[in-house]
């Protein structure tokens, strides 16, 4: 792991190493395929998430990001090495590890609000409440007006918010992300950024978040990870020196230091 | 939209052309009318039929019977090649068990094993109703499992992750994916009975449409054929158009995913 200048103005940056861990992967490898088609996807990968962290994995497309997700996921088994995620070790889908999707993947067939509902649904929980709670989560992600209407007559960036409010009303532990505004448009991608930091700033929950954009990783992140190379590998894993509780996204844009460490980034990218 | 009423005017016209064909050629004598009854006669038929029925039962109690028949094919059909078809979409090793008994049965013509089914079921209506089953299953069967086979597998990620077990992600992700499938099976199918169902009245029938047709044929009334056609040919839409508009109201997010 090579050491960045993003360490530099470490000051800045809050302390998470007291949260509990959630996730800890240690030494994973990943290979798919087998004989001639093998081919290893990650190598010797070494990571955690702990309580209140917003951790943004940067890299190139094909570094391996989105199979690292869907390790902890639980919708690949790691080749070598461990995958430990709230305590267990056994690869499998759960409803304390929400997945937003870079498609918003909603059900076609059942309205936003429905939509909302199905984690809870599918716990059990009782109709009265779920609905609650379904249409409490349709209204943080700004979708009151829209909760009785079919995916298909949203726009893209409805979609994505209408996705983010499925995952919030299952109240997972953590929130894996994979590239969720990466298909959206400029302007639609920075009011998603800006609402997903005041989303999360209210609630604090562990958020696992997979970008190609630097930008987003620095406006978003407590930790930015830079993920690398072919066999993707850990390049940088350093706590982001821009975070802030008070400032918005743009004013975040607008301080000195932002410029630099954005330049420091997409080298460390580019020799990732 | 005005092209779109254009081409209405376009079917219209084509129906119309046709229809002044076919008065024109009886009323020219260019054909036979033994052969090729006028509209009039047909019309004529038509009325006769309705009024006193054919054969001795009325013309509701044919269309009846067929549809009937029809009904209950498509029904156990329905029951049947869903689930089947979701599992074997679902799991490799029902597939292998089920595909190649469905495989071998689906090409054949169905009057070939029509034979065997009066030899088993004897001549009733059961097997007129397993024939038609028949001919309605594999496509229903083929249909919801290409159906399965579409549905994008993060979609059943995502509801695992969102704390849904392997069954209830069936129940609940799997079978709601397939419906825009299961109805177009269903449109398919609806065309592979109605096709069949000529055949599965021709042997020892005393109703049906499609026994009035055979029947008709064999005393040379054109005529009565000709209703007997045109009756199943309008049936038939208005059936496929049942089907759209269930498809239409049940499943509207259908190809705007």
């Amino acid at each position: 792991m090579r050491a960045i200048g993003l360490t530099e103005s470490y000051d800045a940056s809050p302390s998470t190493e007291d949260g509990e861990r959630l996730v800890s992967i240690e030494e994973v490898s990943l290979v798919y395929g087998r004989g001639k088609k093998e081919k290893e996807v990650l190598r010797n990968v070494s990571l955690e998430l702990r309580e209140r962290e917003f951790v943004c994995v940067l890299g190139a497309s094909g570094c391996g990001k989105t199979s690292l997700l869907r390790l902890i996921a639980g919708y690949e088994q790691p080749s070598s090495g461990r995958v430990r995620v709230l305590g267990r070790e056994k690869a499998e889908p759960r409803p304390e590890v929400g997945v937003v999707f870079q498609h918003a993947n909603l059900f076609p067939w059942l309205s936003i609000r429905r939509n909302a509902e199905f984690g809870l649904r599918m716990q059990g929980v009782g109709r009265a409440e779920r609905r609650e709670r379904a249409e409490e989560a349709v209204r943080r992600v700004g979708l009151g007006d829209a909760e009785d209407k079919l995916p298909f007559e949203l726009s893209g960036g409805m979609k994505q918010r209408a996705a983010i409010a499925r995952t919030l009303a299952a109240s997972p532990r953590i929130i894996l992300m994979d590239e969720p505004f990466g298909a959206l448009d400029a302007i639609t991608r920075e009011n998603l950024q800006q609402q997903l930091r005041r989303l999360w700033l209210a609630s604090r929950q562990a958020i696992f978040f997979i970008t190609h954009d630097v930008d987003e990783a620095l406006l978003l992140a407590t930790r930015v990870v830079v993920l690398g190379g072919s066999p993707g590998s850990v390049a940088v894993d350093a706590p982001n020196p821009l975070y802030s509780e008070e400032e918005s996204t743009a004013e975040l844009r607008k301080r000195q230091e932002y410029g630099k460490l954005r330049e420091q980034l997409v080298e460390s990218l580019k020799h990732a | 939209m005005r092209i779109r009423s254009w081409n209405g005017w376009l079917s219209l016209l084509s129906v119309f052309l046709l229809l002044s064909l076919w008065w024109l050629s009886t009323a020219l004598n260019w054909v036979n009318p033994l052969f090729v009854p006028s509209p009039q006669k047909v019309w004529g038929a038509f009325v006769d039929i309705c009024r006193e029925g054919y054969k001795g039962s009325p013309l509701a109690s044919h269309i009846g019977e067929s549809l009937k028949r029809l009904a209950l094919a498509f029904f156990l059909a329905i029951v049947t090649a869903i689930p089947l078809g979701l599992a074997s979409g679902y799991s490799p090793k029902v597939r292998a068990l089920i595909d190649p008994l469905i495989e071998f049965y689906r090409p054949l013509p169905p009057l070939a094993y029509y034979t065997l089914l009066v030899l088993w079921l004897g001549i009733g209506d059961a097997s007129k109703i397993a024939l038609l089953f028949l001919a309605a299953f594999a496509p229903l069967y083929i249909a919801v499992v290409a159906g399965v086979a579409r549905i994008p597998r993060d979609r059943i990620l995502a509801a695992r992750s969102l704390g849904a077990s392997r069954g209830k992600a069936f129940l609940y992700v799997i079978f709601p994916s397939c419906l825009p499938d299961i109805f177009t099976g269903i449109r398919t199918a609806m065309g592979m009975t109605y096709t069949t169902l000529v055949a599965a009245e021709m042997v020892a029938a005393v109703s049906g449409m499609g026994w009035m047709v055979l029947d008709a044929s064999k005393f040379l009334r054109s005529d009565v054929i000709f209703v007997g056609i045109l009756l199943m040919g309008l049936i038939a839409v208005l059936l496929d158009l049942l089907v759209r508009w269930l498809a239409k109201t049940q499943v509207p997010w259908n190809g705007k995913e």
